[in-house]
């Protein structure tokens, strides 16, 4: 219970740090930071799929209240946690996760490497998603795969500055 | 009851296309109605939060407001004094106070900056208040801190202002210390927090943090204004002037409410100006 209390409440900080500050402080048009997704990789990989999905539809949801998008943050969530759910299975194995007293990918688990390939990933496929929308036309696609990749990376990067900040377990 | 197998077998898919679904239709519908809907009723919640996030980010700023307003306070007091005209009730084209009596030379108005730039060569920034709230062309604007620019365009409801970092502005400057108005300010189009002072005789023993406001020669600015601080000064015997770089007194990265200066009598000034016989000659000296 206090798990579930704890998620939400980082939850609502990610949301809000999302949509007060990143969404606001203008970097670069091509960098559109969004390291709420660290809320997925930090919930343990045993959680039960259909509960997952609905709580990204919700988390959606409430950044898109909050920022004006209207479905794009939605959409992209709940497209994450749908596909995270089959990298999941292709990433990693459960039972050797368990013997490491691991429930979320880590970096002790397989390298560093495997980590950063993992988390990229999963950040690029939510960007593209994202922005797939947010553009929504046949022209723009070099511009909607460019926007992703970067936007990645900067994502990438405050996702390691957000858990250095909460420090690593 | 093979369906309903069906549909147990495939419920996290199925689950996953509902809720996705569910999203797009909201993105269609923002989409195709984005303006009625942006301004109908439908998103008064959203406006409600635009507003709260709006209220978090001017908390956010409250130091820097409260420094902007002590610095808009010093310097109305400043222009209280040279507001004034005679108080003369013969002076019927000048206007009168309503709380003071007094006829004063000048009006405010106050405008936010609703965009601004500093990277290109000739800038410019938008207010958002137009000719409906009194704004016309060459009325000065100003900050705080100092000079901003001059109104170049007015709309209904907004303006557009030529910057001081802009290639075609220019300026003479009163140097405080030296109680006299000489040369020319202008940006060369590099650092927007400085510009050059051109034109000011050898023989003027300029230095280094000296003070600039504007003078009492600009038909545009009210005197008094700063300007900026002279932060280098250089000279050699080939040139009769030295060459000046000025710190200006405007950040202009963090401009935000300006005050544009209304001369009640600019009409007055305008005809004067164009009457101004030597004006004329140089005009026909360049047709030639």
């Amino acid at each position: 219970m206090i798990e579930i209390a704890r998620y939400i409440v980082s939850g609502l900080l990610l949301a809000l740090v999302q949509t007060f500050i990143l969404q606001e402080v203008n970097i670069a048009w091509w960098i559109k930071p969004m390291p709420y997704i660290l809320l997925f990789l930090n919930i343990p990989v045993s959680v039960n799929k259909f509960g997952m999905l609905i709580g990204a539809f919700f988390f959606g949801m409430t950044i898109d209240a909050l920022g004006g998008s209207m479905g794009m943050h939605t959409a992209a969530c709940v497209s994450l946690v749908y596909f995270k759910y089959h990298i999941d299975a292709y990433f990693l194995d459960e039972n050797s996760m368990q013997l490491q007293g691991l429930s979320t990918m880590h970096e002790d688990y397989k390298g560093w490497q495997w980590y950063y390939i993992y988390v990229f990933s999963l950040t690029f496929l939510h960007h593209l998603v994202f922005f797939t929308f947010d553009y929504f036309r046949w022209s723009a696609i070099l511009t909607i795969i460019w926007i992703s990749l970067t936007s990645s990376v900067a994502s990438v990067f405050f996702v390691q500055i957000f858990r250095l900040l909460k420090g690593k377990r | 009851m093979v369906i309903f197998r069906w549909i147990r077998n495939q419920a996290h898919p199925l689950l996953f296309v509902l809720l996705l679904v569910s999203a797009v239709t909201q993105i269609f519908r923002y989409h195709f109605y984005q303006h009625s809907i942006y301004f109908g009723q439908a998103l008064g919640a959203h406006r409600q939060i635009d507003q709260w996030k709006s209220d978090v980010k001017s908390y956010f700023n409250l130091r820097q407001v409260n420094q902007q307003l002590i610095g808009e306070n010093t310097l109305l007091k400043q222009q209280l004094n040279w507001n004034l005209t005679y108080n003369s009730p013969k002076r019927d084209s000048a206007y009168q106070d309503d709380k003071t009596g007094n006829f004063v030379k000048y009006e405010y108005i106050q405008a936010r900056v609703i965009r601004n730039s500093v990277q290109d060569q000739n800038n410019f920034i938008i207010l958002d208040r137009g000719f409906k709230d009194g704004i016309k062309r060459h009325m000065s604007v100003v900050s705080p801190m100092g000079i901003v620019g001059v109104v170049v365009e007015s709309a209904e409801h907004y303006s557009l202002v030529m910057s001081v970092l802009n290639s075609k502005f220019e300026i003479t400057p009163y140097i405080f210390d030296l109680k006299t108005s000489q040369g020319v300010i202008s940006w060369n189009g590099e650092d927007p927090t400085m510009v050059d002072l051109e034109e000011v005789n050898r023989f003027v023993k300029v230095k280094t943090g000296m003070k600039l406001f504007t003078s009492n020669y600009s038909l545009l600015f009210p005197a008094g204004i700063p300007i900026g601080t002279i932060v280098k000064s250089s000279s050699n015997l080939k040139s009769n002037f030295h060459r000046i770089t000025v710190k200006l007194a405007t950040d202009f990265g963090q401009l935000d409410v300006v005050t544009v200066i209304k001369n009640i009598h600019q009409k007055e000034l305008d005809v004067l100006n164009q009457a101004i016989p030597a004006d004329k000659e140089e005009d026909n000296d360049r047709d030639r």
